[in-house]
């Protein structure tokens, strides 16, 4: 399968390509008043609203660097009964996607509470590879507040 | 009211009233014993008048009656008398026998009617009739002896005479013990006023004796007591007690001494705390006085150091002058030749500043071309950041699409090998301007640097020729000046020289400042000594005075 690379600090960390829609440059976003400190705001898509999410913030607690390679990956962001919605994360030097085994992946035995996301790491030439279950990238009351527009409406 | 009398009766009063009564006891016993030896004296002299001379002449009436009447006619009856000078003798006794008997009636004259001299009235009543019948006896007698009648004379002798002897001795033996029973009556009497006198006399002596015990007693206790209060007083005044005040509530003379007393110990009291003030103003005078005086001589002390510094420095002044001139003289030699120097300094600097002005130009090219070679440097970095970007969007492209071609699955294989082959084309495009960028950065940098040393430079250059003709200028001036000066360093090395006498004139007169300075220090001292005796005396006087004890107000 196919994995897009990309890097949060000095780690590089990986995520199935079938869950990305597209990669963007980096683009100005519109902040979202009393969101958590990793929702960086949201972004203009083709006439749509959609909520981005700055890896950096959430794995290191710092924002990403504006590199020319800082990009947003727009993925398809699995909610309730099947649906879906689009998320853009922010993540510096999104630059490689390359041809890789979900096996390679092995547990690391280590699980934090606050990153489920972070799932098994793979060693290649370039060094060791972490996968990043997106399923699980936000907590539950951020990905209501985000997406559960039913509440907002009643 | 009464004590109050005796309280305010004076001494003088006192005195008086004990010596007048007692005078008067005196004149009281005196005229009680004369009155007591008056009548004892009129007693005896009764006693005389009218018992012992009566008694005499009646012995005498008795006498001229036995011996010159009986005797004598015996003696003429026998014969042995002549019958004249009995007569004679006869008539004799006649005429006298009258005489004695009236002074014998004489003790009647006197008498005071009581019952003792009614007895011996009628006596001399019984014997009156007595004596005149011897008077006509006596006639008869003689009438008889006149006519020689020896007969008749001795009839008359038998009958009459004879027969009176008897009766004349009972009557005058009565008289006799008449007169000593009221001579005893007369002493008893006088006896008995003289003992009642006598008592009288010894009572008053007593009572004169007994007051005057008493009142000596009671004045001389009220001296005594006055006495010793104001001598009690007198000795804690003498130890120099002043507070001391006598109470005393009479009114006599040692009222009068005790209040000139209590009078002169308040003006004492007075003085002495006066005195004390002034003890304690004058010590506390004196100290600020020897205070000064040592303040006065620490001043004469730094003053005459002073002096000798200023002496020291003056010789050092007038030393220094000397070495001065021959500074000077120095200095004008040098002065000369750096006017020459100075005048060939001038043409050097003319020259660089020259070779600075065409360094500067130069300099100013080097700048212009570098901002070229800056400008063409930014140039090439804005090209090369838009073929970075265009690598980038490329690799952005060449990513999007191998993950299309990864959803096409089989279908998108081979377009997905094109995506990764323009994917590296575009990441080496990357690398390469990524390597330009470095390169042009440098440059740049290195240009800037070279443009900023050069502008130093060229400021550098321009303040250095800035520089160099003021420096020109200052030299030119500072010819001029020291070309000016040298008139004036001579005239500096004159005044050096007045100068230095000066200095030795200064030196002298602070010498004799300094003399003057050590004299006074020496009076300074003097008045040291002067002031410490001052303050022995105002301490001993503080202690004299301080042994009186007065209230403090």
């Amino acid at each position: 399968m196919l994995l897009l690379h990309f890097e949060i600090g000095e780690g590089k960390y990986a995520l199935p390509a079938e869950r990305v829609l597209k990669v963007l440059p980096y683009i100005r976003l519109k902040k979202i008043p009393r969101a958590p400190e990793f929702v960086a705001g949201f972004m203009n898509y083709r006439g749509r609203l959609i909520p981005v999410v700055d890896l950096c913030s959430l794995i290191l607690e710092r924002p990403c660097n504006p590199f020319l390679s800082t990009r947003i990956i727009l993925i398809d962001y699995p909610l309730k009964e099947g649906e879906s919605a689009p998320l853009g994360l922010i993540a510096e030097c999104v630059t490689e996607a390359i041809h890789g085994n979900t096996a390679d992946f092995v547990f690391s035995g280590i699980k934090h509470r606050d990153t489920p996301f972070l799932g098994g790491v793979a060693l290649n030439e370039e060094g060791m590879v972490q996968f990043v279950e997106t399923n699980l990238l936000l907590p539950g009351h951020v990905r209501d507040m985000l997406f559960n527009h039913d509440g907002i409406e009643a | 009211m009464r004590a109050n009398f005796f309280k305010n009766l004076t001494v003088k009063g006192r005195l008086a009233g004990f010596v007048g009564f007692l005078l008067s006891l005196l004149v009281a016993s005196g005229i009680g014993g004369l009155s007591g030896m008056r009548s004892a004296n009129h007693a005896l002299s009764t006693v005389y008048r009218h018992q012992v001379i009566p008694l005499k002449n009646l012995k005498e009436i008795e006498d001229l009656f036995n011996r010159q009447i009986i005797a004598t006619v015996q003696r003429t009856l026998s014969g042995q008398l002549s019958w004249d000078v009995a007569r004679r003798t006869v008539e004799q006794a006649r005429e006298d026998i009258p005489e004695k008997w009236k002074k014998v009636y004489v003790m009647d004259v006197d008498s005071s009617g009581n019952t003792f001299e009614a007895r011996r009235k009628k006596d001399l009543a019984e014997t009156a009739p007595l004596i005149k019948a011897i008077e006509d006896i006596s006639q008869k007698v003689i009438a008889a002896l006149q006519q020689k009648d020896t007969k008749r004379l001795s009839v008359l002798m038998t009958n009459d005479l004879l027969p009176l002897t008897e009766p004349l001795g009972e009557r005058i033996n009565t008289l006799l013990n008449d007169s000593l029973a009221s001579a005893k009556t007369e002493y008893e009497r006088v006896q008995r006023n003289y003992n009642i006198s006598k008592f009288a006399f010894i009572g008053t002596l007593l009572i004169a004796l007994a007051v005057s015990l008493i009142a000596s007693f009671m004045l001389i206790k009220g001296i005594d007591d006055s006495l010793t209060l104001i001598r009690k007083a007198m000795g804690r005044m003498k130890e120099g007690d002043l507070t001391q005040r006598i109470e005393y509530d009479r009114n006599d003379e040692f009222g009068e001494l005790i209040e000139g007393f209590n009078c002169m110990a308040d003006y004492l009291s007075t003085l002495i705390s006066q005195v004390q003030k002034s003890g304690i103003q004058l010590a506390s005078s004196i100290t600020e006085f020897a205070a000064t005086t040592k303040e006065q001589a620490t001043m004469t002390n730094e003053q005459a150091a002073a002096a000798n510094q200023i002496a020291a420095s003056t010789n050092e002044i007038a030393a220094t002058a000397s070495s001065l001139k021959d500074t000077m003289n120095e200095v004008l030699k040098v002065a000369r030749g750096t006017a020459k120097a100075a005048a060939s300094g001038r043409e050097g600097l003319s020259s660089i500043d020259d070779a600075m002005g065409r360094m500067e130009e130069a300099t100013g090219t080097i700048v212009a071309k570098l901002g070229i070679l800056s400008e063409k440097a930014s140039k090439i970095a804005g090209v090369v950041q838009t073929i970075n970007k265009v690598a980038d969007q490329t690799n952005l492209l060449s990513l999007n699409a191998a993950i299309e071609a990864e959803k096409a699955g089989d279908y998108g294989s081979g377009f997905a090998v094109v995506a990764t082959e323009i994917r590296r084309l575009a990441d080496q495009t990357a690398v390469a301007t990524y390597d330009i960028e470095q390169m042009v950065q440098d440059v740049q940098s290195a240009v800037s640097s070279g443009v900023m040393g050069m502008d130093k430079f060229a400021e550098q250059v321009h303040s250095s020729v800035i520089n160099i003709r003021q420096i020109g200028a200052q030299l030119s001036s500072m010819i001029n000046e020291i070309q000016a000066l040298i008139p004036q360093i001579e005239a500096v090395n004159e005044g050096m020289e007045s100068q230095s006498l000066g200095a030795k004139q200064i030196s002298e007169a602070i010498s004799h400042l300094n003399e003057g300075a050590q004299k006074a220090a020496a009076a300074i001292n003097q008045t040291n000594s002067v002031i410490f005796e001052l303050n022995k005396s105002s301490l001993i006087l503080q202690d004299e005075v301080s042994r009186f004890k007065v209230d403090k107000d």
